[in-house]
């Protein structure tokens, strides 16, 4: 009888051991990968930051000279749009690259928050003198993932707006305001309408608690 | 939305390259042993269980009277398993025509293991080899097999099957399966840890006798009987160099069928034989590659349920969406996109592609055959899916305590 020959186990230790060290080799390959490719970008985002603080700085005072001007029909308005919606567009790539709740990205939002606000206020006494007759938002979302449905909806509304915004661009103005980044003048806005909760819409000066769609902002523009 | 954790896709990052490495360190191991075994012609006898088999049986037999060993050392016991078309009928001619061949006939009882049992049963040489009646042997496939007879802790000596239908989709992936699982078997058998017999196995015997025949209401025998053999501390080798050419299932359902049977009895055995689990005295087997084909499955499974609840979810998000005036644009941001994919779980899954297509240049220069690439991708990304339902399903009837139909 053969059967009673039995196998010599073992356990190949040396092996388990090699394939730790290689598998830990390939992490830390992938971690430095990682930090040499994201260091050629740190460099773009230095500028995006420059780019948004110089910017923020002649903002204020050109804000400043247009508030002063007896004659606010006459300015090129639509020039003054587009730089804001240029820096949005250059905290909205931060975002991206460094993180919603990054505190780089926060401090610039504050900033932003606060331009926001003049330009709400700018808005508001030109479509009054100069009858432009223009839809003004203002978006008052969250970012905060804590807050579950809230963050959701105002996700939700932020694309919402997105293709409002899209389908009518000459006079629909909408204004989106991070409440995490609360400002001074953002923080009044928010007292002045009592948010509670988010998201919020302003539209044409007058307060809407939840999500809304499309179709119901519509109905609210046409004053329905 | 619920999210993996992000520690959890590095453990399966880690989990995949930890076990690839493990693989490749024994492959260069066994690669650089070589170890000449005595070659001695035992006497053999096939058991070729039969139901229905009437376009494959003559071929089948045709291929054991070739192969190259000497003829009177071969028997072969055809059981006819109640076949009702003209399987007995030609079994009988082929009894007429070749001196060595032996036809037995029994009712039907619906599984392989009865006729294999029945046929183990009037065998009286010292090993017996089971073949399928719809399988086909190379000449030179007791050459190959014999030396690992030399040591006698070898209970088995498992082939490899190769299918010999590729031509569509459902065939295609099934051939890089069995092309891979091929070069995993002949891995983990240079550690003594295969667990498995297949289609075509070369037993001792004596085993049986002392252990007991296949269980015939296991839904994988073959599995369950590898796993006994290492149970009791014995040994089961591997030929990749001669094979066993099979059919596989060429239609889905046909698939669905066979991959739900196996999915379960896998399930069935690992319970059966839970102590050779993370158990010093089975070596590698018990340490690591059963937890790991276990862990694997649990894995493979988990992914596939959350891919699934991940989809519905952002699906329900897009409509929710829709409904609220959101209009679909195409626009792609590129720096979104580029530090998405320098995120390290990013570069790891990078490469794990680079892992994977060493490991399968590995497996063709094994096997000495040239594979397509294009169904490897898609066995690596469409078939592990359609694996893993089959093993959700599986673990749903196992949990329930039903079983999948036979």
């Amino acid at each position: 009888m053969v059967i009673e020959e039995k196998v010599k186990r073992k356990v190949s230790i040396k092996f388990y051991l090699i394939a730790t060290i290689l598998t830990l080799f390939l992490f830390f390959a992938g971690i430095q990968i990682g930090d040499q490719l994201a260091k050629r970008r740190v460099a773009d985002i230095e500028l995006s930051q420059k780019v948004i603080s110089i910017f923020f700085e002649l903002f204020n005072k050109r804000m400043d000279i247009i508030l002063n001007q007896e004659e606010l029909c006459n300015i090129t308005w639509d020039e003054v749009w587009q730089e804001k919606v240029f820096v949005g567009d250059i905290l909205a790539k931060l975002e991206i690259k460094l993180g919603k709740t990054n505190p780089d990205v926060m401090k610039q939002k504050f900033t932003y928050n606060e331009i926001q606000a003049g330009v709400y206020e700018l808005l508001n006494r030109i479509n009054k003198k100069c009858n432009y007759n223009w839809s003004i938002i203002l978006f008052f979302y969250t970012n905060d993932k804590n807050m579950g449905e809230q963050f959701k909806l105002s996700e939700l509304q932020g694309y919402t707006l997105d293709s409002l915004y899209n389908s009518d661009k000459d006079t629909i103005k909408i204004l989106a305001f991070d409440a995490s980044a609360s400002s001074p003048k953002t923080k009044s806005l928010i007292e002045k309408y009592s948010i509670i909760s988010f998201p919020y819409l302003v539209i044409n000066n007058n307060g809407y608690g939840g999500f809304r769609s499309r179709y119901e902002i519509n109905q609210i523009l046409q004053g329905k | 939305m619920w999210q993996v954790p992000i520690w959890a896709i590095y453990c399966i990052f880690f989990m995949d390259f930890f076990i690839a490495f493990f693989y490749l360190c024994i492959y260069i191991k066994s690669k650089s042993t070589n170890e000449i075994l005595e070659k001695k012609d035992h006497k053999i006898t096939f058991i070729v269980p039969a139901y229905n088999r009437e376009s494959t049986i003559k071929e089948c037999i045709e291929s054991i009277e070739n192969v190259r060993y000497p003829k009177n050392k071969i028997n072969i016991i055809i059981v006819d398993d109640g076949s009702k078309d003209a399987t007995y009928r030609l079994s009988k001619e082929l009894e007429k025509r070749y001196s060595n061949v032996v036809v037995l006939r029994k009712e039907n009882e619906g599984r392989k293991a009865y006729p294999v049992n029945f046929g183990l049963k009037h065998a009286n040489s010292e090993l017996v080899a089971i073949l399928d009646a719809d399988c086909f042997i190379k000449e030179d496939a007791l050459e190959r097999a014999m030396p690992f007879f030399s040591k006698k802790e070898t209970m088995a000596v498992v082939f490899r099957m190769k299918p010999t239908n590729r031509n569509k989709f459902i065939e295609r992936v099934q051939y890089i399966e069995y092309a891979l699982a091929t070069f995993y078997r002949k891995i983990i058998g240079a550690i003594n840890s295969l667990p498995v017999s297949n289609g075509f196995s070369i037993f001792r015997r004596e085993f049986f006798l002392k252990h007991g025949y296949f269980e015939v209401d296991n839904m994988t025998e073959d599995f369950e009987m590898g796993l006994r053999i290492q149970s009791n501390q014995y040994n089961l080798g591997y030929v990749s160099e001669s094979y066993s050419l099979t059919d596989v299932p060429s239609t889905i359902g046909g698939w669905i069928k066979q991959r739900l049977r196996w999915a379960y009895g896998t399930l069935y055995n690992y319970k059966k034989y839970k102590h050779i689990f993370v158990n010093k005295k089975y070596g590698d087997l018990g340490i690591f590659i059963l937890p790991s084909g276990f862990i694997s499955l649990l894995v493979v499974s988990s992914i596939f349920l959350l891919a699934v609840y991940s989809l519905i979810n952002w699906g329900w998000q897009r409509v929710d969406m829709i409904m609220a005036g959101w209009v679909p644009s195409f626009y792609i941001n590129i720096d979104s996109l580029f530090f998405f994919a320098i995120e390290l779980r990013m570069i790891l899954f990078f490469f794990s592609i680079l892992v994977g297509l060493m490991l399968f240049t590995l497996c063709q220069f094994e096997l000495k055959e040239k594979l397509s690439i294009i169904d490897y991708i898609l066995t690596l990304t469409l078939y592990m899916w359609m694996l893993a339902i089959m093993y959700v399903i599986s673990l749903g009837y196992f949990l329930i305590g039903k079983r999948p139909k036979w």
